[in-house]
């Protein structure tokens, strides 16, 4: 059930990028993220207004872990970057690449406090396809 | 260099979505999503404030656009809300897969409405990478992860 729903949300991923691209061509990429985290945060403002909660802050996690929007920010300056000196393709297969590597050096060492889940033959022999197919497709 | 940028980049994302996710159990969902968007808005709004990158002339077009345009941002809470729910309940690279897979597909058949024709050698490497997830499954024999700490 949470695969088809986070399926679900990589679909919503492709078509926010579109959306997103069509508007960095309008005005511009500094402009355009600036523009839809400031509409993100007065919808979701409203949604917090709608429902009677207070803006919480809570101790137990450690202070940076509030600034998650700095990273989405630089990913996009990052991106921005990468896209002009080595093409879109090879961005995207790097990115996709990382973010493969990432989430397997996650589960296999159980960060953030996640159960671990070891790399065994079978995660490599998987990814080898999955390496391939994203070379293909990009 | 810039390779290596694009790399990490990946890596990047997956942080960002673990630790908003952890976020979110801590403060709430929808609080959660309000940091997000609230500390994106804070940087890109200092960069506005002392116009750091070149801002005026976008600002000029904003009126250009059509609606639809500016509806990034409200799919980006949809995808977060998705997202903060099933991390946890997931391992993470399945949910890195799965958004990979549901990305692609989408980002084909859009290619496919807009530009009419749809390459081989792009449908070969999906299905690629689904081969690959699904061996990885059948023979992982997937447990669902559960970050109980933070539940």
């Amino acid at each position: 059930m949470e695969g088809i729903m986070i399926l679900g949300s990589g679909m919503l991923i492709a078509i926010m990028l579109g959306i997103n691209g069509s508007l960095a061509n309008l005005v511009g990429n500094n402009m355009s993220v600036f523009l839809i985290h400031f509409t993100g945060l007065i919808v979701i403002c409203l949604g917090i207004l709608l429902k009677g909660e207070k803006i919480k802050y809570s101790k137990e996690l450690p202070f940076y872990f509030y600034f998650t929007g700095f990273l989405g920010v630089s990913v996009v300056a990052c991106n921005v970057a990468t896209f002009k000196n080595i093409g879109i393709s090879n961005t995207i297969a790097l990115g996709l690449t990382g973010q493969v590597f990432f989430s397997a050096l996650i589960d296999h060492f159980g960060l953030f406090n996640r159960e671990k889940n070891k790399i065994g033959l079978h995660k490599i022999i998987g990814f080898v396809f999955i390496f391939a197919g994203i070379y293909l497709v990009v | 260099m810039y390779y290596l940028i694009a790399f990490l980049v990946g890596g990047i994302i997956i942080f960002q979505m673990m630790m908003n996710s952890i976020l979110s159990c801590k403060v709430g969902k929808l609080n959660g999503i309000f940091y997000n968007f609230f500390t994106g808005t804070l940087l890109m709004g200092i960069f506005f404030v002392f116009n750091i990158t070149n801002f005026k002339e976008g600002l000029s077009k904003i009126s250009d656009g059509q609606i639809w345009m500016f509806a990034g941002g409200i799919l980006g809470i949809l995808i977060l809300s998705i997202c903060n729910y099933a991390i946890p309940r997931m391992t993470a690279v399945y949910v890195t897969l799965f958004i990979m897979i549901g990305q692609l597909v989408t980002g084909n058949i859009m290619e496919y409405i807009i530009i009419g024709n749809i390459s081989m050698k792009k449908i070969l490497g999906c299905t690629l990478i689904l081969t690959g997830v699904m061996y990885d499954m059948v023979m992982g024999k997937v447990k669902k992860s559960k970050a109980e700490q933070y539940n």
